[in-house]
């Protein structure tokens, strides 16, 4: 979707349901990427909430959980938007010309637009929406509406349990192979795949200390941090820009990924990159989790040609901090615009290691591991 | 240390003090200043201030007659010593006193040699005191080696070939020792002595006029090399604020460059808010970014222009953190990094382990809220130890290979060639700034 183009962003608008307004103060170099201003569509969406009879209640409240940023995690919304698909699913029925694959496949497209709406899809809920639509179009004609439904369910049930359930379990039993005693392991951000290796690794009783790297504005880091002193691990918190301080100490380095792309860059939370490039400078390795549904062909050299951008207030303003306030009314000034890019991409000579269901696989494995398990045999 | 009236000693807590019991008060508020209260922020106010108070120690000093220079040096060095001790990580404290220090010897020096030029009729010297020295007959090229040691610095071969034309035999008696104390053979005139030991004075207040004049104009200098550097349609990223860089990209805009800048903000300080809000008031496009953008961005970028805390002499930068980060990712991108320090800032250390030993560690509340994290911080749980550790570093260390130019407000440069402007301003004798051991003279 090229969002520099008028005629098309215009009529995407016609067809929306939530009507974004265009943030000002656009940044030239993302204007094929869409801007919006965050803050004024949760509201109007909430009272809308009875009053549209297209969408399903339980999509419509995964698409206020995204725009609130209460679900927050490639796995995490993948799994909350199939749920609802599953809901959807099952109070769907089909109307008396049309035939299920077909009227059934529009729905969820039509559901998935809204989706966008809130927030652009990950790579991960991409895959499992492509996977949908490929369950749906294998239905049999001969089949009843209600079997139809219930494999379509299972299938659903099938997938959240295999690729991201069982996968991580996978994940998990490869990596704790790769900390030993006395370690010290650094990881940016909040990643589920990253957190349920160290939990894991502690219970097994291995000695490690842990050090989160957190950065603005999102501040994911300090929910793991929560989470992890809690269990019991020792941990060391710091700031991105402390990180060549930091490093020395440091013996291994694990990430989580939004994706992995076929030439091997990792699609990750913004600052990933910086965090790699250190890590490598100091010869450490950088160990990347990312379960195997979530390999994509599409290639990207930098991050720039694809992204998203977050709300640009959250940048401006310091929660905590009141007298970081230089920058009240920053819209008013057509010369400053603000920045808040929601990912970056890591080339693939900063990984040494990608951890998936599959395997350990070096980063160039990734496109064969797209081929061969690819569109048919991956969606066993 | 002579017991003479002229001389100082330190009495208990960091106060000076003369056999006369005058204290030297306006020191001590200073090191106090810049110890508990930070409140002289930047290194450029504090070199400021710190030549300005030597500039009062030194005039206020009494000189003997003899040794003026030594006698400089050592109230110099002393309350030198405590300015450096009160604030360790503020390097431009210490490089204004070792500048002064060198300044003195270099007065010195240049007074000496000027007089025994003086001396000989036949040299050629503007020096005023000529006319003082018109009635000296010959002398001896041992009194002109014992003049030439008076001085800080040897003799070397020239003041001793300059005075051989006139003088026909070196005598059997020649000052031996060298003792500059008394025992001088020389038919300097008493008026010659306090005329000489003024024109010293007064050489090194001059001196360091201009050395405070230098300090404070280093900004214009530097940004006086803006057009050089900046052409049409550039994007120019910095990180963090630095009043350098900020004169630096007026100066380009003045002359009608356009270009864009990118601000990385700079947490935990945020200063890059304040950067941007001042170029935005300029009129110049402004994108303020994340650090952890960085990365990201610098593929855009054609130049990284930072300012920096301290120069190190083997070239290496200290700079606000984050700026390794910076460093690294241009490198990987080849996008220039170049650093805008004034020459106060250069320091002639050599940085071991500066990561550690040049850094300063703050408060964990700019990262954490004590409130929130309260309970993992508990000390009483467990093994007795906190699960938690927060750290947050104020500067970083750049090594001089990730730098691609110096621009200070004597010109541009290599990192490489940063140790010859050091041989310029400092000497080698003052890189320990501590006071001679006494005697018992």
């Amino acid at each position: 979707m090229q969002y520099d183009d008028k005629s098309r962003v215009q009529k995407l608008k016609k067809r929306s349901v939530v009507k974004p307004t265009e943030a000002r103060n656009r940044v030239e170099l993302f204007r094929h990427l869409p801007q919006y201003e965050h803050g004024t569509q949760l509201p109007v969406l909430q009272s809308k909430f009875f009053q549209l009879d297209t969408l399903h209640p339980a999509v419509y409240k995964v698409g206020l959980q995204y725009l609130s940023g209460d679900i927050c995690g490639g796995n995490a919304r993948c799994i909350a938007m199939l749920q609802a698909f599953q809901e959807a699913i099952r109070d769907y029925s089909t109307p008396p010309a049309k035939t299920l694959s077909r009227d059934l496949t529009a729905k969820i497209s039509s559901y998935v637009s809204f989706l966008i709406d809130c927030r652009p899809l990950s790579v991960s809920m991409g895959n499992a929406i492509r996977f949908l639509k490929s369950q749906i179009a294998k239905i049999p004609i001969s089949l009843s509406e209600s079997e139809a439904k219930a494999t379509l369910h299972s299938d659903i049930e099938r997938f959240i349990n295999e690729k991201i359930i069982l996968a991580d379990r996978v994940i998990v039993k490869h990596a704790v192979t790769k900390i030993r005693d006395g370690d010290v392991l650094l990881t940016y951000g909040s990643s589920s795949a990253v957190e349920m290796i160290l939990q894991h690794a502690h219970e097994l009783g291995k000695q490690f200390r842990v050090v989160i790297v957190d950065s603005r504005p999102k501040h994911e880091g300090k929910l793991l941090l929560r989470r992890l002193v809690r269990k019991g691990l020792s941990c060391t918190y710091t700031h991105i820009n402390a990180i060549s301080y930091i490093m020395h100490e440091v013996t291994r380095v694990f990430l989580g990924a939004s994706s992995v792309l076929s030439n091997g860059t990792v699609y990750s939370r913004v600052g990933t990159a910086c965090v790699a490039m250190v890590a490598y400078g100091f010869h450490i390795p950088v160990l990347v989790c990312c379960e195997a549904y979530k390999f994509h062909e599409r290639v990207q050299l930098d991050s720039i040609c694809s992204n998203e951008l977050g709300d640009p207030d959250s940048i401006s303003k310091v929660p905590g901090r009141e007298d970081i306030n230089h920058l009240d009314g920053w819209d008013k000034s057509e010369n400053l615009q603000l920045l808040n890019l929601i990912y970056d991409a890591t080339p693939s000579d900063y990984v040494s290691l990608i951890i998936t269901d599959y395997g350990m696989i070096p980063p160039t494995s990734v496109p064969v591991i797209v081929r061969e398990y690819g569109r048919g045999q991956l969606w066993i | 240390m002579n017991t003479d009236d002229s001389s100082w000693w330190p009495m208990g807590d960091g106060v000076l003090c003369n056999a006369a019991s005058q204290t030297y008060p306006s020191c001590n508020t200073f090191t106090h200043a810049l110890s508990f209260f930070n409140k002289i922020e930047g290194s450029q106010a504090t070199a400021r201030q710190t030549a300005e108070l030597l500039r009062s120690v030194i005039s206020q000093q009494r000189v003997p007659y003899t040794n003026q220079a030594g006698a400089l040096i050592d109230a110099v060095k002393a309350i030198g010593e405590q300015l450096i001790a009160a604030n360790p990580v503020e390097l431009a404290v210490g490089n204004i006193v070792r500048r002064v220090l060198h300044i003195i010897r270099e007065e010195d020096l240049s007074l000496t040699t000027a007089a025994i030029g003086g001396l000989n009729l036949s040299a050629v010297s503007d020096d005023e005191n000529d006319d003082d020295r018109d009635g000296d007959s010959t002398l001896s090229a041992a009194a002109v080696a014992a003049a030439a040691r008076s001085t800080l610095r040897p003799p070397s071969l020239q003041t001793l070939l300059e005075d051989t034309p006139v003088s026909a035999a070196v005598p059997q008696t020649s000052s031996s020792g060298g003792d500059s104390e008394g025992k001088s053979k020389f038919s300097f005139t008493a008026a010659d002595k306090s005329s000489r030991s003024r024109k010293l004075k007064h050489d090194v207040i001059e001196a360091v006029n201009e050395l405070i004049q230098d300090i404070v104009t280093c900004h214009e200098q530097i940004a006086e090399q803006a057009v050089e550097h900046i052409h049409q349609n550039e994007v120019i990223l910095t990180l963090g604020s630095s009043r350098t860089v900020l004169e630096f990209l007026f100066a380009a805009k003045e002359k009608k460059r356009s270009f864009r800048v990118f601000v990385a903000e700079g947490a935990p300080r945020y200063q890059g808010h304040l950067l941007a809000k001042e170029l935005v008031a300029r009129g110049l496009q402004t994108t303020l970014i994340t650090d952890s953008a960085v990365f990201a961005m610098i593929s855009r970028v054609n130049m990284v222009i930072v300012g920096a805390h301290a120069v190190m002499a083997n070239g290496g930068v200290i700079a606000p953190v984050g700026m390794n980060l910076v460093a690294l990712a241009a490198q990987k991108h080849a996008v220039p990094f170049v650093v805008l320090a004034g020459s106060h800032k250069l320091c002639p250390l050599y940085p071991h382990n500066p990561e550690v030993l040049l850094n300063e560690l703050r408060s964990p509340s700019e990262l954490l809220d004590f409130g929130e994290f309260s309970d993992c911080m508990d000390f009483g749980s467990g093994s007795g130890s906190p699960l938690l550790h927060v750290v947050n570093p104020a500067f970083d260390y750049v090594p001089p290979k990730l730098v691609s130019l110096f621009i200070t407000d004597a010109g541009g440069h290599n990192p490489s060639y940063m140790y010859r402007l050091i041989a310029d301003y400092y000497s080698a004798d003052d890189l320990v700034v501590q006071r001679r051991a006494t005697a018992g003279n």
